[in-house]
Order: C-alpha cells, then structure tokens, then sequence
C-alpha cells in the first residue's frame, strides 16, 4: 500500500520537478528560439 | 457469346475510369481547380496534379510596357500562390526560419479531417468494443476464482521497489490517458452539454497534466523494463501456456514462471508502445524541433514493407508542419491502442481474477493463488526459502 501511495506522490513530484525545471531553470517558457532571432530586412 | 457480352460490360464501365486517367480538357480552367477534381480529392481518390504543380506562369513571357494592359508581369497571382504551395517559389519569409518559410501545406486539411473524423470514431470505438467485451467476459467466465479457496498463507510476489516502479508507471498513465481523451473529445463531448467555459479550464489544466506527467511516465518506464525485461523473455513454458489458451477458458493451471505469456505480452506492448508514444509526444512537446515520420519513412522504403503493403513509397521529404501533424495522428493511434491493452490488464488483475490484486497492492500473494496460476515461480521462491533456512 505504501508504495503505491509513494509512487502516486512521486508522479506528481516528478510533474512539478519538470515544469520548474523546464520553465524555470532551462528557460524554455521564454520562446527564444522564436522570438524575433530570424528577422531579415529584404 | 456470354464471355464476349461480359468483356463488352467491362470495356464499357472502363470508358469513364479511362476517361478520369486522360487528359482532361482544361483549356478554360488551366491551374484552377475544376468541380471534379475537388470532389474526387475530397473523397480520398488519388489524382494527378500536374496540372497545378506545373501552371507556374512565366516571366519571361511579360507583355511589353508598350502593350495593351502590359506589363502585368508574367505570373499571375494564382500561378504566385500555385508556386508557393509546390514550393517552386523563391520568397522567404521574414521570420521562424524553415517553420516560417511554409504558407501553404497541403497535408493539413487531410490531417484535420483524419482528427476530427476516423481517428475520433475507430479510437473512441475501440476503447467502447474493449469495455463490451470484458463485460461480455466478465458474464461468460464469471471471476477467476481461487480453485478450492485461498490457503491463508502467503509469500512475496513483489518488492516494495518493483510496485513503487509499476504504481508511478500506472498512476502517470491514467493522468496521461484521461488528459490525453478530454484533449481530442473536449470540444465534440463537454463543450455543447456544459459549455466553452468549463471546457477550455479542463482543457488548460490537461494540456499542464499531459506535458509534465509525461516525463514521470518516462522514467517509470525505463524502471520497468530495467527491473523485469529478464523475467519477460519469452521460454518455451510459455508456448504449452499458449496451447492451453492460458487456461481462462479451459479451467486448467497452465505452469508459468514468474510471468505467463499474457503478462509478457503485456510487457513488451507496454514497452514498445509506451516507447513510440513517448517518442512522438516527445516530438509533440518540442514542436519542430524533432522530426521523426521521414526518416523512418526512408527506412522503411528501404526496407520494401510499404510497397510489400501495397502503399507505394512513403514521402521522405515533408514540411515541419507535416511532420507535427504525423506526429499527432500516430500518438494519438498509439494511445487508443495502449488504453484498450491497459482496460484489460486493469479487469485482470482487479475484478478478473481473485487474489491477483495482491501481487500490486501488498506485494504479497496466497500461496495457493500462486501454486496454481504461477506454478514454477512458485517452486522457484519456495527453494530458495529452504536453501535459506540455517542446517539444524
């Protein structure tokens, strides 16, 4: 029983880790790659 | 007589078949489209268009300044657009690179059909045939019950550390299935009965769900395989498990290590599926920037399973945007699939079978349940349990 509680508990402990992890550390929520970097004035 | 009557009927019904194959008379239309052509488009038929790839305009034929209406230019804006969506233009667009380059791709509607049609139907189908039939099992076969009662005694089927990698495989999967269903049923299920509102909030919270509980499906899944591929590799007990059909129907005790063929089966669907859907919502998470369908495409060209299947060859070459939208449409199929294959294994090992619970909840079963549905796992744990013991 026990470790099925855990496991429940470590779905979302891993499902909050990634989103900190994506948006906050690894600067994924920003866009970068698309934000404007491509511009060409022709 | 009769044989030449026939070979007039078939020669006859081949004239407007033979017709469609010909040149059509497209001096008044050119590029354009005529009603035929969309109509046989629309209804999945494969038709040559060469006659729109190829209407390109020319500029070198520009009416002088001098002329009448001169100069135009050469190219109309219907041959500008033609070019465009054959890619045999040399604009650019002024932003997003490669993504950015495509204005037109004619794989979308056909992909946004496929969603909204086929894919809802035969997967939403599929996941209703499955209930039906474990239901109509259910009635048939009644619950799998322990021949002559439970023997009170138990032993250890699986560690804490073996259910904690299955309850994080199967906790993420249900969140992934549920979010996963509500993304593709929303707008046709919740929305015209509880209304836009309710279903874009359940919507913006499945889409947070989906994308971040997938990596704790990821992971699990890579505990799992670690953890059990040994005892999944198929051995020949699983082949006189196979001829007595498992014994859910016969009523016998097939013997089985610690896996029966069944249980391999779910395994390695699990495996190979959760794999490919990993992959592709992978794909789906970081748009653009992993595309997947035409290598694999090229592969399998090489391969010759395409045209063995009567499908020709797969395109190798394909927009960012097609490949999102195969990406889509094989998550999706892969999904349905794996849910339909999970429905079963849930029925099994809760309603399905008496003691089988035991195995996941506690870790531990009655040793009666496991003398007669895992027999030699069974005489394997047991010796162990003996050699253990200390010589008095």
């Amino acid at each position: 029983m026990k470790a099925m509680f855990l496991g429940f508990f470590a779905v979302f402990a891993i499902a909050y880790a990634a989103y900190f992890g994506l948006t906050e550390v690894a600067d994924f929520s920003s866009g970068a790659k698309y934000s404007g970097q491509a511009v060409r004035m022709e | 007589m009769r044989v030449l009557h026939c070979l007039l009927m078939v020669l006859l019904l081949c004239g407007p078949v033979a017709a469609q194959n010909m040149d059509v008379e497209r001096s008044s239309t050119g590029g354009a489209q005529t009603l035929e052509d969309i109509m046989a488009r629309q209804a999945g038929q494969k038709i040559d268009d060469s006659f729109r790839s190829g209407a390109l305009g020319n500029p070198t034929q520009a009416k002088d300044i001098a002329d009448q209406l001169g100069t135009l230019g050469g190219v109309s804006q219907s041959e500008l657009w033609r070019a465009i969506r054959y890619n045999a233009s040399d604009n650019s667009a002024s932003g997003s690179g490669v993504v950015g380059n495509v204005m037109i791709q004619s794989g979308g509607m056909p992909w946004y059909e496929f969603r909204e049609g086929p894919l809802r139907q035969y997967g939403g189908g599929l996941l209703l045939v499955t209930l039906m039939l474990l239901g109509v099992f259910y009635i048939a076969r009644g619950r799998i019950r322990i021949d002559g009662g439970p023997a009170g005694s138990t032993i250890t089927r699986f560690k804490a550390v073996e259910r904690f990698g299955h309850w994080v495989l199967a906790g993420s999967f249900i969140l992934l299935g549920i979010t996963g269903l509500l993304t593709l049923f929303g707008r046709v299920i919740l929305a015209p009965y509880f209304g836009k509102e309710l279903n874009s909030t359940l919507l913006i919270a499945s889409k947070w769900i989906h994308n971040n509980v997938s990596w704790a499906f990821m992971l699990a899944l890579i505990m799992v395989f670690v953890m059990w591929v040994a005892h999944n590799i198929p051995n020949r007990t699983d082949w006189i498990w196979i001829k007595q059909g498992g014994g859910i129907f016969t009523k016998s005790h097939p013997p089985a290590k610690k896996f029966n063929f069944g249980q391999k089966i779910i395994f390695w669907g699990v495996i190979v599926l959760g794999a490919s859907v990993s992959a592709s919502g992978l794909s789906l998470t970081f748009p653009f920037e992993m595309p997947m369908f035409a290598k694999t495409f090229a592969i399998l060209n090489n391969i010759g399973l395409p045209e063995a299947l009567g499908f020709g060859t797969l395109a190798t070459e394909m927009s960012p945007q097609e490949e999102m939208q195969f990406a889509q449409a094989w998550h999706a199929i892969v999904a349905f699939v794996m849910m339909a294959m999970i429905m079963a294994h849930i029925y099994i090992g809760t309603l399905g079978m008496e003691g089988a619970y035991d195995a996941m909840g506690s870790g531990e079963v009655d040793e009666e349940w496991a003398r007669q549905h895992h027999s030699l796992w069974y005489e394997e744990v047991k010796a162990k349990q003996t050699n253990s013991q200390p010589a008095e």
